[in-house]
């Protein structure tokens, strides 16, 4: 009895490893390989993990054929690349001998409830990288100014349609929606004197899929045909959403007040 | 051009703060972000042609990522992602919206190509370089 409670904390401990990376936007083939390697510490007869984006199944064998199994659903995405490091280092830690479990719990426990950086700050440096963005497409000083005050904007919005828990194609869609409406009008108030090309890429460009581009590559070149895939197709989507608002901005735009 | 190299350094540092990179990480980020956008702009202007541009620059920045995390012990993603950013094609999917907003047919099909291949170049100079070692590694063994 006493080794199935232990096979089952160190199960639980390995799969809630898991689970934070895959919430904090890991590729699957890292989640996998970190669980597999922290049950492979201890002497299972076998180790089967099978990770796909929304979820984690996890089943080990012991040496007296108890079998353990933990599935865990994951909701609620996001990219936090400072913990998947963390994390990666934690179990690089645990498998080495530096960490007993309870330390690595208590480490894991810890790293679950830290914070990096402020909302205001992310937002603040949301419109910093739209405004310099949109230099690197040739924006002029004006356009420079704007695009850094739509920018804040549009992180605003986002973060407060994130919080909502809204899905995430959605609040991409509202957003290039704002956004091109806020173009527009700034391109109505300025008398047509502003170039709107350049700020609207600028301020697109935080939006566009780039992280679930890089990971869905990096997924399908390990062979995790599954989440290659799913990840690829969420890529697409995303890059539709975009497109999809900001073209039902501009037209509207182009009808009401002939733009452009 | 400098000017726009050094906007790409500002900005790929304003991506890896929203993406939650740890502070250490953060002026290498930009300047794997900056070099990529260097490179891009260069052959851009040599040769005249935005998808090798994307392709060597993409090839750089992912060998560039692989080096950092090895030496600095941290997953590549970090790297990888802040550096592939600006060379991400939003100017070609706002150009295709634009573009067929103004009901000019050839000319958004001619853009949302150049967004394709240049989404799928990236993709491919990251697979080469990723793989690359493995080929490396095999000679080694045998």
């Amino acid at each position: 009895m006493e080794t199935t409670v232990c096979n089952e904390k160190i199960l639980n401990f390995a799969v809630h490893i898991g689970e934070l990376m895959l919430k904090s936007g890991a590729e699957t083939y890292r989640v996998e390989d970190t669980i597999t390697r922290i049950l492979k510490k201890h002497d299972f007869r076998s180790v089967n993990t099978f990770v796909v984006p929304t979820g984690i199944m996890v089943t080990v064998e012991s040496e007296a054929y108890a079998l353990s199994t933990k599935v865990v659903r994951v909701k609620n995405r996001s990219t936090r690349l400072e913990r998947i490091e963390k994390l990666n280092q934690l179990s690089r830690d645990y498998v080495s001998g530096l960490l007993s479990l309870d330390e690595g719990i208590i480490k894991l426990y810890e790293i679950n409830h830290s914070s990096s950086y402020k909302p205001h700050t992310i937002i603040l440096w949301i419109g910093i990288s739209c405004s310099f963005f949109s230099i690197m497409f040739n924006a002029r000083p004006i356009e420079f100014i704007l695009s850094f005050f739509i920018g804040l904007g549009v992180g605003f919005l986002q973060y407060r349609l994130t919080e909502k828990q809204i899905v995430n194609f959605f609040v991409l869609f509202i957003c290039s929606l704002s956004l091109g409406f806020a173009v527009m009008i700034c391109h109505t108030l300025f008398d047509k004197g502003i170039h709107i090309e350049p700020i609207m890429i600028g301020c697109i460009m935080p939006l566009l899929p780039g992280v679930a581009f890089t990971t869905a590559i990096r997924d399908a070149i390990s062979d995790e045909l599954l989440s290659g895939i799913s990840r690829g197709v969420e890529a697409l989507l995303m890059a539709i959403a975009l497109a999809a608002g900001m073209g039902i901005s501009l037209s509207i735009s182009y009808v009401i007040g002939g733009l452009l | 051009m400098i000017l726009s190299v050094l906007s790409a350094f500002i900005s790929t540092i304003g991506f890896s703060i929203v993406f939650h990179v740890q502070k250490k990480h953060l002026l290498i980020c930009g300047s794997v972000g900056a070099l990529g956008w260097l490179v891009y702009l260069l052959i851009n202007d040599r040769y005249n042609s935005s998808v090798l541009a994307s392709f060597i620059a993409a090839l750089l920045v992912t060998e560039l990522s692989y080096i950092l995390a090895k030496k600095r012990k941290t997953p590549i993603t970090v790297f990888l992602v802040s550096g592939i950013i600006p060379l991400v094609p939003g100017l070609g999917l706002y150009r295709t919206m634009a573009t067929l907003l103004e009901e000019n047919y050839a000319a958004a099909l001619d853009y949302a190509l150049l967004t394709f291949e240049i989404a799928g170049v990236i993709a491919g100079a990251i697979v080469i370089i990723s793989l690359l070692p493995l080929l490396w590694r095999k000679r080694k063994t045998n």
